[in-house]
C-alpha cells in the first residue's frame, strides 16, 4: 500500500516535470521553421552569388594577367627591334637588339589560340617557339599593322589583341580587346 | 486519465500560453535593433561581393586603358622620329596640342594619325570597331586625350633644355583612369 502511494507520488512528479518542459505548439514550430528557411534561402542565395562573383573575378583577373604579360613582352621586344618584316597580318618578324640576344631574328605569331614567341629563328636554332599566354585564355585574334617603313619615315607598329577566357561557364566568361602602338627606339 | 497523451498535450498547450503571456515576447525596440544588426551584416556582405566582382572587370578595363595611353605617347614619339627622318623641325605638328589620336584608313593604308579629325567632339571616345580602337562620337567606356606642352622653347641650357611634355589620359569608366606622361627631347 505504501509502495503504491510512493509510486503514485513519483508518477505525479514526473507529470509535473513534463508540464514544465511543455515543448512548442504547431504554430510556433511552423513560424520558426519558415523564418529559418527564409534566412537559409537568403544566405544560400548570397553564397551562390558570391561564389559566382568570385569565379568571374578570378576569370577576368586571369585573362587580364595573361594579356598584360603578352602585350608587355611584345612591346619591350618591338622597342628594341629593327628590320621588321611581316609575312601575314598575325605575324611579325624582326631583329632583336636586346643585349643578350646578339642580334638574333625573333618572331611573334598566333597559333592555336595562343600568342607564340620564338626568341631565335636562325636556321641553326632548334629551340621551338614558346607560348606566352596560358591555355585557359583563347586569343582569337592577334594583328600587327606595320607602317612607316619608308626611308624618310619611322616605323610605327600597331598591335591589336582580342582574347577571351577558355573553358569557363558562359555566365562567368570574360573577353578583352587590347590595342597599343609601339615606335622602335632604334632609328 | 493523466497518462492520456491528448490530455497532456492540451495541458501543455494551455501552460505555454500562460507562460508566453508572462514572458511578453519582444518589444518593438528590441525587434528593430535585431533587424538593424541583421541588415548591417547582410548589406556589408553584399557590398563586399559587389566590389569583388567589379574589381575584376575594372582591372581588365584598366589594362585596356593603359595600353591606349601608352599608344598615345608612343605615337607622339613616332611623329618626332618621323620629323627627324624627314628633316622637319622636331616638334613639327606636335608642339602645344591637345586632342585625339585617331585610326585613319586614308593615311598610307591604315595608321594612327595624331590629331586627325580634331577636335574630337563631342568627346574623345574610343570604341572597338571589330579591328581597332577608333574615335567614336557615341559615348563609350574608353576615352583618350593627348596633350603636349613645349617647355623651355629654344633653350640650349643643358640644365633646362627644350623639351616636349607629352601626357596621355585614358579613362575607363567612372572613377577609372590612367595617365601616362613622358618628356621628349631633340636628342638622337
Amino acid at each position: 500500500m505504501t509502495g503504491s502511494k510512493a509510486m503514485k507520488q513519483e508518477s505525479n512528479k514526473t507529470t509535473k516535470q513534463q508540464n514544465n518542459n511543455a515543448g512548442f505548439t504547431l504554430i510556433e514550430l511552423m513560424v520558426s521553421i519558415s523564418v529559418f528557411s527564409i534566412v537559409v534561402v537568403l544566405m544560400s542565395g548570397m553564397l551562390v552569388t558570391s561564389l559566382r562573383g568570385q569565379e568571374k573575378g578570378f576569370t577576368a583577373q586571369n585573362v587580364a594577367d595573361n594579356i598584360r604579360y603578352a602585350m608587355e613582352v611584345m612591346a619591350k621586344e618591338v622597342r628594341m627591334g629593327s628590320a621588321f618584316t611581316q609575312n601575314n597580318a598575325n605575324e611579325i618578324q624582326f631583329t632583336s637588339n636586346m643585349p643578350h640576344r646578339n642580334g638574333s631574328p625573333i618572331r611573334f605569331f598566333l597559333q592555336g589560340g595562343r600568342v607564340m614567341f620564338d626568341d631565335n629563328i636562325s636556321p641553326g636554332d632548334v629551340v621551338p617557339a614558346e607560348a606566352i599566354t596560358a591555355v585557359n585564355v583563347a586569343v582569337s585574334s592577334l594583328r600587327f599593322d606595320l607602317t612607316g617603313t619608308g626611308a624618310a619615315s619611322h616605323i610605327r607598329l600597331i598591335i591589336v589583341l582580342e582574347a577571351a577566357s577558355a573553358g569557363t561557364a558562359a555566365d562567368v566568361a570574360t573577353s578583352i580587346n587590347v590595342q597599343t602602338t609601339i615606335s622602335p627606339r632604334i632609328l | 486519465m493523466q497518462k492520456n497523451p491528448i490530455y497532456n498535450f492540451l495541458k501543455a498547450k494551455s501552460h505555454t500560453r500562460t507562460k508566453l503571456k508572462v514572458c511578453g515576447g519582444f518589444t518593438l525596440l528590441e525587434s528593430m535593433i535585431a533587424i538593424a544588426v541583421f541588415s548591417v551584416g547582410v548589406s556589408t556582405a553584399i557590398m563586399v561581393i559587389t566590389s569583388a566582382i567589379n574589381t575584376g572587370t575594372r582591372t581588365k578595363n584598366k589594362i585596356v586603358a593603359a595600353n591606349l595611353a601608352q599608344e598615345g605617347v608612343e605615337v607622339i614619339r613616332n611623329v618626332r622620329d618621323r620629323n627627324w627622318m624627314a628633316g622637319n623641325a622636331w616638334t613639327d605638328a606636335i608642339a602645344n596640342v591637345s586632342g585625339c589620336i585617331a585610326w585613319d584608313t586614308d593615311n598610307s593604308g591604315g595608321a594612327l594619325t595624331p590629331f586627325a579629325a580634331a577636335p574630337c567632339a563631342p568627346a574623345p571616345n574610343m570604341a572597338f570597331d571589330g579591328s581597332h580602337y577608333v574615335m567614336d562620337t557615341a559615348a563609350s567606356m574608353f576615352t583618350r586625350t593627348v596633350t603636349t606642352v613645349l617647355e623651355n622653347p629654344g633653350s640650349i641650357d643643358p640644365n633646362n633644355p627644350e623639351r616636349l611634355n607629352v601626357t596621355a589620359l585614358a579613362t575607363c569608366g567612372a572613377g577609372c583612369s590612367i595617365t601616362v606622361s613622358e618628356y621628349l627631347y631633340d636628342w638622337k
